[in-house]
């Protein structure tokens, strides 16, 4: 059985239900509607977005379902990335951060996971000020205050 | 118009889920960006936190203010300076006291009330070193004050003396009756223990220098109903029937018990008390045991696992000087349901497990994830006899290696093995002859890697270990320079490798040092780029 998703852009995206699926937001839209064929609109994915979207979900299709972490230590490993799955984060930074706002919208737990692995691998290693603009951040801190912050990191570094 | 980045940065919980992925250090950086990112990232600053002499009072007091944050405490300082923290941590689940000084009743009395307080914490583990206290004193003032939902509970008591004083029968002074008056007004009085501990099912204890009185410990078990997996306690052992009272006692009180470890062996050095709980806990109920550095000969496990040959999974015998070959050999082929067996030796172990025994039955268990083995391989398959002859395929396979297939044959039908570990015994007087260069191919197991090549006459079993689909470590001793005469590492192997163990993540490969490099053959070097996150342990020795 297929869906027919719409981007946001008014483009059609014929994809199987069980690929579609991997969406939570979408599985639980055909729950409610029943056996209907009305298309889906996703009015907060654009068509750029929308394909590679259905690109992942069709390579992880076949994929178990993801049993939330019971761990209550919220510390995650992000160098675990799957050789196709970081290949397929490959895209430019606007990109990147599109593909995880879709998946945090379309409610795409491993696709939002690997998004957010590769900021973080995008920060590792990185000095404040990189880190401020690789991601176009702005410093509000006064220079007391970072030194105080500073302070902190210096009593809590050995771990 | 609004960029992507710019919706992500202002989605607080986006933010969080990238600093999850972040280590202490990058948390540093990320939270010095800006005021936003700071406060985000204050829950990992301080969501695991390891006290140490760069806590300055200032540092401490900060740190007091994000308490609320802290859910793991680790520290060796004062206890004083740990209470100051955790008493202010609501949410506190993970404590790790690493090296505390405690000295006095006061001392104990403070820790054990801070303890008592402490009503989230799940997981508690202890190293306390004293040199007045006892051990019986301390364990019960610490038991009689778990918080009610701990789940892991480990103490490592650590006595200056060199050996255990006894309890003492003197009466307190009039300074230490004092303190402990004033702990008590501070924290409450310390209270005896009604209900037991249910959720706690793992206990770890360990005292060095010495052992615990039966009396003291066995009533404590009485409130540690639900345990599964427990340390051995070392038990005053005066007599085999005493210990096995001891241990009949523990079973019963503690019904759900089924894994044993005994990892440190300061006055029981023969295991007595695991045999005991092994011969006296009901039938086919332990599934795991971990015995470690055993110094004395110990030649009747056999017997005691004989009698949970149905429930045995996972057996782990580290660094013992001794173990009963046949009781090792039998576990292969009575115990079913085994998952793990590992062994390894130290250079004082005495026992070895021929290859010949190892293979003369089918393994019952067919579900082994692990497997750690150190065998003796006959003179003749170690060192076969004009091996270039030899290796060719005849008309039927060679003598000396008839055993060795059987045995590859036996692993390859292992399907669900993530770990294979395989070493050759090599024997302690040729160690010694010739001393640390001793050539890696002694030790190689011979054909393992090779796969047999019948249009050149060549033998190896590579080939047998293709179910082997689940493959994630092999290691043991594979030297790709010194194979064993006749037997070959290249790029049929490799491609091999990679196409039947496509979990490969380790994999031990020795070679040998050229003009200070160690480079691998182009061959591995395409396992890896083949195989992503493979990792090639690559040791060499000076001489071939």
């Amino acid at each position: 059985m297929t869906v027919i998703l719409v981007s946001s852009d008014n483009q059609d995206f014929k994809v199987d239900k069980e690929v579609a699926e991997r969406s939570i937001l979408i599985k639980n839209m055909l729950e409610d509607v029943g056996e209907s064929d009305s298309p889906i609109p996703l009015p907060n994915v654009t068509s750029a977005v929308l394909t590679k979207v259905i690109e992942y979900c069709e390579h992880h299709r076949n994929d178990p379902v993801q049993v939330p972490e019971e761990t209550d230590d919220p510390r995650k490993r992000s160098n675990d990335i799957e050789e196709w799955d970081m290949k397929f984060m490959q895209v430019d930074q606007e990109m990147l951060f599109e593909i995880i706002l879709a998946a945090n919208y379309l409610d795409i737990k491993p696709l939002l996971d690997v998004g957010c692995k590769t900021v973080a691998n995008i920060i590792k290693g990185k000095t404040p000020e990189e880190i401020r603009k690789a991601f176009n951040i702005v410093n509000d801190f006064t220079p007391e205050e970072e030194a105080q912050i500073k302070k902190e990191n210096e009593w809590a570094e050995d771990r | 118009m609004e960029t992507a980045q710019d919706r992500f940065k202002d989605m607080t919980e986006l933010i969080f889920m990238v600093a999850s992925h972040l280590d202490h250090k990058d948390i540093a950086s990320f939270r010095l960006t800006c005021h936003k990112y700071h406060d985000i990232c204050q829950h990992f600053q301080y969501c695991d936190v390891r006290l140490t002499d760069r806590w300055t009072k200032e540092g401490l007091q900060t740190l007091a203010n994000s308490a609320g944050l802290i859910r793991s405490l680790a520290f060796s300082e004062s206890i004083s300076k740990f209470l100051y923290v955790a008493s202010l941590s609501p949410r506190l689940t993970v404590l790790n006291l690493e090296a505390v000084k405690v000295d006095t009743a006061f001392d104990l009395y403070f820790l054990a009330r801070a303890l008592s307080s402490m009503s989230t914490l799940r997981s508690l583990s202890l190293k306390l070193y004293t040199k007045d206290l006892v051990a019986e004193e301390t364990l019960k003032a610490l038991v009689h004050n778990l918080p009610a939902l701990l789940e892991s509970f480990s103490l490592v008591f650590e006595t200056l003396q060199g050996q255990r004083l006894p309890p003492s029968d003197e009466e307190d002074d009039d300074d230490e009756v004092r303190l402990v008056d004033t702990v008590s007004a501070l924290l409450g009085p310390i209270t005896e223990r009604k209900e037991p501990l249910r959720r706690l099912t793992d206990w770890g204890l360990v005292i060095t220098f010495g052992d615990i009185e039966a009396d003291v410990i066995v009533p404590l078990f009485e409130f540690l109903p639900e345990l599964v997996s427990i340390d051995v306690p070392s038990i005053g052992l005066q007599a085999p029937v005493h210990t096995f009272d001891v241990a009949t006692r523990i079973s019963k009180a503690c019904p759900k018990l089924r894994h044993l470890r005994k990892l440190h062996t300061y006055t029981d050095k023969e295991g007595t008390m695991a045999l005991a709980f092994l011969h006296s806990m009901p039938v086919n109920t332990v599934e795991s045991l971990h015995i470690a550095q055993l110094s004395e000969d110990v030649r009747t496990f056999g017997d005691g696992l004989d009698f949970h040959k149905e429930s045995i999974k996972s057996i782990v015998f580290d660094r013992c000087r001794w173990i009963d070959v046949d009781s090792l050999v039998s576990i292969f082929f009575q115990s079913s349901n085994l998952e793990v067996f590992r062994i390894s030796r130290s250079f004082y172990s005495r026992f070895e497990i021929p290859l010949e025994c190892l293979v003369t039955q089918q393994w019952a268990s067919t579900k082994f994830r692990e497997l750690e083995l150190y065998l003796r391989l006959t003179d003749n398959e170690q060192n076969p006899e004009h091996p270039a002859d030899a290796l060719t395929i005849a008309e039927s396979i060679p003598d000396w290696a008839i055993d060795l297939e059987r045995f590859y044959r036996q692993v390859g039908a292992l399907t669900q093995l993530r770990i294979l570990d395989l070493k050759v015994v090599v024997d302690n007087n040729r160690r010694f002859n010739e001393g640390r260069y001793l050539p890696y191919r002694d030790r190689t197991f011979p054909g393992l890697l090779t796969l047999e090549d019948r249009s050149r006459g060549r033998l190896g079993w590579l080939q047998l270990l293709d179910g082997l689909m689940n493959l994630e470590e092999l290691h043991g001793s594979f030297n790709l320079d010194a194979m064993v005469p006749g037997f070959g590492f290249g790029q049929d192997e490799a491609d091999w490798m990679v196409s039947h163990w496509p979990r490969l993540k380790f994999i031990e490969l020795y070679t040998h040092c050229e003009r200070d490099n160690v480079v691998l053959p182009p061959f591995v070097q395409s396992m890896m780029q083949r195989l992503p996150g493979l990792k090639v342990a690559r040791t060499y020795t000076g001489k071939k």
